[in-house]
């Protein structure tokens, strides 16, 4: 038998088919997966843009509302929220760009076979570098935000670094599991690509059937995440400088007009006195240099705050009263000013009232004073 | 160009060109279910190429063209394309049998060409359909010699073969 004659089989196919194909349910099958193919591609494009602008209308919107909250200045925890927002802008923007650079580069290459391997092991070849530089692109623009966020929120270095181990953590577990899919999924995928190729332009040889190795791509797991963790820690570090530098963590609770020192974001950390001591029940005060005996808050009687701060704190009731006060009295049910009225006693047993600013400065100076 | 010209372009193609999908679906996996699965995703790259296709080359070439590549990352594929295949097989039954008697040689034919990888492959199937070397040379995307030098081997394999077999 010759090649000739094995055409003459081949040949029969055409003349006596045995098989046809039912046109009316293939069609419906076509059209049924050209509308799924469409649905696809308009919700892969969704996702990559429509996410990432929300997420940045999210973060413009919490960063503008804080500039509110503080009267108009922009606080570390309003940078905060921009950057974020800046990081996600920067991430769908890179995402798309790569994409577009990479659909310029497929469409130069030819309409043939061939062509269209070195389309494909292109295609493989981005996907695989976007996996592998995940950390780079998409993980690190997003952290100065988040380690700053964490910094100015903090109540102290436990928690600072507690949350930021944490995201330490899941963003090194995010870059992991992109590099093992890009080794374990892609690199084969685009190897196999990369030896149909060799298979297509060899000229006759035998291609060894061990698919070779193309370039490699994929920098080693371990110093891709270690590379990667370095970088973190040292904006960790930064973060670290800011949270030591503002240790009542956050700055968008500055006295500010506008603003009240309780809302929706927390309780500020403020007082309207310098330093407070006691003298059995009695507590004294010290307004610049001197130290007077608070009669009243608001027209709240001194005594039944520091009941109230007894029966909620307990033992901490004296502290809280010092370092705490717009919390205290926002859980008595009063909502203080920046400016409260202070009822003070006089050295000829009247009272006086005194309208008094309470100022991140002078409850700095009583958390520094150490009230047990 | 609108999608009832796509419609009608598609159609136009489907019927002419046929014989051509069945045998790159046959040649490329031996399951109906499978050959079922691949000539959808043949179809549905056509569907999408029409827009595309400017008549600078045969219509025909075209075909083979979209056919051969949608086959060749076929394999890659496989699995997947097979577990849809398997959730959609209740309603789909795309291929009929025909009353023609099973040719076993030409099953033979098919089951050696499905030995060989995607590439020679698409060489042999190309070759048997009747195509130039010139004609194959465009649709793969090497040259002339490449294709001259390559058929001649896998012609003698599958010679050799078909006498060890004593086809």
């Amino acid at each position: 038998m010759n090649f000739e004659d094995l055409k003459v089989i081949w040949d029969t196919e055409n003349e006596r088919p045995a098989f046809t194909l039912d046109e009316e349910a293939l069609s419906r099958a076509v059209v049924r997966r050209a509308e799924k193919f469409r649905r696809q591609i308009f919700w892969r494009d969704w996702r990559e843009i429509g996410v990432a602008l929300i997420l940045v209308v999210v973060f413009l919107w919490q960063g503008i509302t804080s500039i509110g909250k503080a009267g108009g200045e922009v606080t570390l925890l309003g940078w905060s929220h921009f950057i974020t927002a800046l990081a996600c802008a920067f991430v769908a923007g890179f995402i798309r760009i790569s994409v577009q650079r990479q659909k310029a580069r497929e469409a130069s290459h030819a309409d043939s076979i061939e062509g269209n391997l070195k389309k494909l092991s292109s295609h493989l070849s981005l996907q695989i570098r976007l996996l592998n530089s995940v950390g780079w692109w998409y993980l690190l623009p997003l952290l100065p935000g988040g380690i700053l966020f964490i910094a100015v929120t903090s109540e102290d270095g436990a928690e600072f670094w507690g949350r930021s181990l944490f995201v330490l953590l899941l963003f090194g577990g995010i870059l992991w599991l992109n590099l093992w899919v890009a080794g374990r999924h892609l690199l084969p995928q685009l190897q196999e690509v990369a030896w149909l190729l060799a298979t297509l332009e060899n000229h006759g040889e035998q291609v060894a059937s061990a698919v070779p190795s193309p370039r490699p791509e994929t920098e080693s797991t371990v110093r891709g995440i270690s590379r990667f963790l370095l970088v973190a820690l040292i904006l960790t570090g930064i973060g670290w400088f800011v949270f030591l530098v503002l240790p009542d963590g956050d700055a968008s609770l500055e006295p500010a007009v506008g603003s009240r020192p309780v809302s929706e974001s927390g309780y500020a950390k403020v007082a309207p006195f310098s330093g407070v001591r006691w003298e059995g029940d009695q507590v004294i005060v010290r307004l610049g240099k001197d130290w007077r005996r608070l009669v009243s808050i608001d027209g709240i009687p001194t005594d039944r705050i520091m009941a109230f701060a007894r029966e909620e704190f307990g033992d901490r009731a004296r502290k809280r009263f010092g370092e705490d006060l717009p919390e205290l009295l926002a859980k008595m049910g009063h909502d203080p000013a920046w400016e409260v009225m202070l009822e003070l006693a006089t050295g000829d047993g009247t009272t006086e009232s005194l309208k008094t600013k309470m100022t991140k400065q002078n409850r700095d100076l009583v958390r520094d004073q150490g009230i047990e | 160009m609108d999608e009832c010209e796509q419609g009608s372009r598609f159609r136009e193609w489907h019927r002419r060109h046929r014989g051509i999908i069945l045998r790159i679906a046959r040649a490329n996996a031996s399951l109906i279910p499978d050959q079922e699965d691949l000539i959808q995703e043949i179809l549905l790259q056509l569907w999408h190429s029409i827009p595309n296709f400017e008549g600078k080359c045969k219509e025909s070439s075209w075909v083979y063209r979209v056919a051969l590549n949608t086959a060749i990352t076929y394999g890659r594929r496989e699995k997947r394309l097979r577990e849809r295949t398997l959730m959609m097989a209740s309603d789909l039954h795309i291929l009929k049998e025909t009353s023609q008697p099973r040719n076993e040689k030409l099953e033979w034919l098919y089951e050696q060409i499905r030995g060989f990888d995607p590439i020679n492959r698409s060489l042999l199937l190309l070759h048997l359909d009747g195509l130039s070397y010139q004609e194959i040379a465009e649709i793969l995307g090497i040259s002339e010699k490449n294709v001259g030098v390559k058929l001649s081997r896998l012609r003698q394999i599958l010679t050799q073969k078909a006498n060890d077999d004593e086809l």
